[in-house]
């Protein structure tokens, strides 16, 4: 499929006003995510890896929200809930990696009460925190690969009602 | 029939489609109700100075009581010599490695009592602004040579091991007394922050340990084991197995036991148990994490610190006349530890009559 439909559709969402708002109102909620979950750092906003990666996860997140949501309300295409829930998820995983840590992070006792024993929940926090940057950087791939997966199944669901007539 | 076929197949794709949407829906439902019980359940912050003292269960817990020499390393490590040349701050590792001169040392061994009078007195009026209060588990001593023991497990690379190390060496110093330190930094991931090193550490390499330091006292043993991974990166731990095997490579039987008290003791129980850097035991006490959170002169809001910004004699200035919250600060953190080891000596010491102390001590430190 040639790469300017799925652009023009994701141009065609974004002169939308309601769209717009959408992708700020997502960004917006999505940064508070992530923000609730570095803050367990004792307390810290202690990001570990370098901002730009978090304003892109979080911009990523919210335009594959934004694009669930148009598919979701223009085609009641219900298949687009999925990118939407996983795009919530991103933030999320987000803010726990970079909360790993020396500190009081937030995994290793939760891993705890999972069951893990102390060197393993350590050791899965400290392998977390060594790879933070490649870990966030691997989550925007993931939403940038939904968004890629949305606007093919959107241009694939238009073109097939356009061919009804 | 061909559009029927094409139907039937966009019909069987939106099909499978929401059967997806809908686990994955209910996937991140999960998440977020698990993400908001983990929320709810983990404190953000150390109350501060509240009793937070909790009694882990004894009968599980056995102390240790052995004789043994401790570790004095070397002054000087080739592998890891000291940088003189002048650095960026936040890419900073000018000085490392290099010994406190004289006066500095004295800054720390020679602090007057008057300060952590004064340090202890704001910190019970609430006065501090910066988070100081700690999670302390009683737990029985570690004895070496008759005498109970400091022992300190961190990490040179780690942002709070960093920066409480100074409130660290001045409550050591009310026990005895540093014939060296050493000015170091946490790595440049985590805050590039001026720090005290107990010993040259290998600031290079990764899989070792720093083991011993040139403290001494009547009253305590000081026990301290520095993970060392490279300081231009982030945090690093290496793992506990290769810690432990460090420790018994070195030979030394208050080393070997120490580590074996943290890791396979402590940590039977979820209270005591090794989560993290720095992780300290103060005599009777057992402390998870830093005892204060001092990185200027007000908790920070972004993610940049004053502490940063600082070269070690800016913070020993501030530390030789205390006379804002940082310095405050490094004062109170040090007092709960004076606090906690004064009650494993029976108040023995001098610093023990502060009026602050005590009354720290009757909180449950």
């Amino acid at each position: 499929m040639p790469k300017s439909q799925r652009l023009s559709i994701l141009a065609k969402i974004f002169k939308s006003p309601a769209y717009i708002a959408t992708a700020i109102a997502g960004a917006a909620a999505y940064y508070l995510l992530f923000y609730l979950f570095a803050k367990f750092n004792a307390g810290l906003f202690l990001v570990t890896v370098p901002m730009y990666l978090i304003y892109f996860l979080v911009a990523t997140g919210a335009i594959t929200l934004t694009i669930g949501v148009y598919g979701v309300a223009a085609y009641r295409r219900s298949s687009q809930i999925a990118t939407c829930s996983v795009s919530t998820l991103t933030p999320i995983v987000g803010g726990l990696v970079v909360s790993c840590g020396c500190g009081s992070a937030l995994l290793t006792p939760f891993l705890l009460t999972l069951g893990f024993n102390a060197l393993q929940a350590v050791a899965i926090s400290t392998a977390i925190a060594r790879y933070n940057s490649l870990l966030v950087t691997a989550l925007i791939i993931i939403n940038l690969l939904l968004m890629y997966y949305q606007l093919g199944s959107l241009r694939r669901f238009n073109e097939g009602k356009e061919s009804k007539g | 029939m061909e559009e029927t076929r094409e139907e039937r197949k966009l019909e069987r794709e939106e099909s499978s489609n929401r059967k997806i949407s809908y686990v994955a829906l209910a996937i991140a439902v999960v998440a977020l109700a698990v993400a908001a019980l983990a929320l709810v359940t983990k404190p953000a912050v150390p109350t501060q100075v509240q009793a937070t003292t909790t009694v882990a269960p004894a009968a599980k817990l056995v102390g240790y009581n052995i004789q043994s020499n401790l570790i004095t390393p070397p002054m000087y490590l080739p592998s890891a010599p000291v940088i003189t040349q002048q650095q960026p701050f936040g890419h900073r590792l000018t000085n490392i490695n290099q010994p406190f001169n004289s006066t500095e040392l004295s800054i720390i061994n020679n602090a007057p009592n008057s300060y952590f009078e004064t340090a202890g007195e704001m910190l019970l009026n609430k006065s501090i602004k910066n988070v100081v209060g700690a999670r302390a588990n009683i737990v029985p001593a570690f004895i070496v040579n008759g005498k109970p023991s400091v022992i300190y497990l961190g990490s040179i690379t780690c942002l709070f091991c960093s920066e409480n190390k100074w409130a660290m060496a001045l409550a050591l110093s009310r026990f005895g007394n540093f014939s060296a330190l050493f000015k170091g930094y946490s790595s440049f991931g985590d805050g590039d922050l001026p720090t005290i090193y107990w010993a040259p550490a290998n600031y290079n390499s990764s899989g070792t340990d720093s083991f011993g330091n040139f403290y001494h006292s009547n009253y305590i043993n000081f026990i301290s084991i520095d993970d060392e991974d490279p300081i231009t990166q982030g945090f690093n731990l290496n793992p506990i197995p290769v810690i432990e095997a460090n420790a018994n490579a070195t030979g030394n039987l208050a080393y070997e036991d120490a580590v074996s008290y943290i890791f396979n003791d402590l940590s039977k129980n979820s209270s005591t148990s090794f989560q993290g850097t720095p992780y300290t035991i103060w005599g009777n006490y057992q402390v998870g994490g830093a005892d204060a959170i001092d990185l200027g002169n007000s908790m920070p809001t972004g993610n940049s610190f004053p502490l940063t910004n600082m070269t070690h004699e800016q913070v020993l200035s501030q530390l030789a006349n205390p006379n804002d919250q940082f310095a405050w600060t490094e004062y109170a953190g040090a007092d709960l530890y004076v606090a906690m080891v004064c009650s494993s000596i029976n108040n023995t010491a001098p610093v023990c009559t502060l009026p602050a102390i005590q009354q720290l001590e009757k909180l449950g430190y």
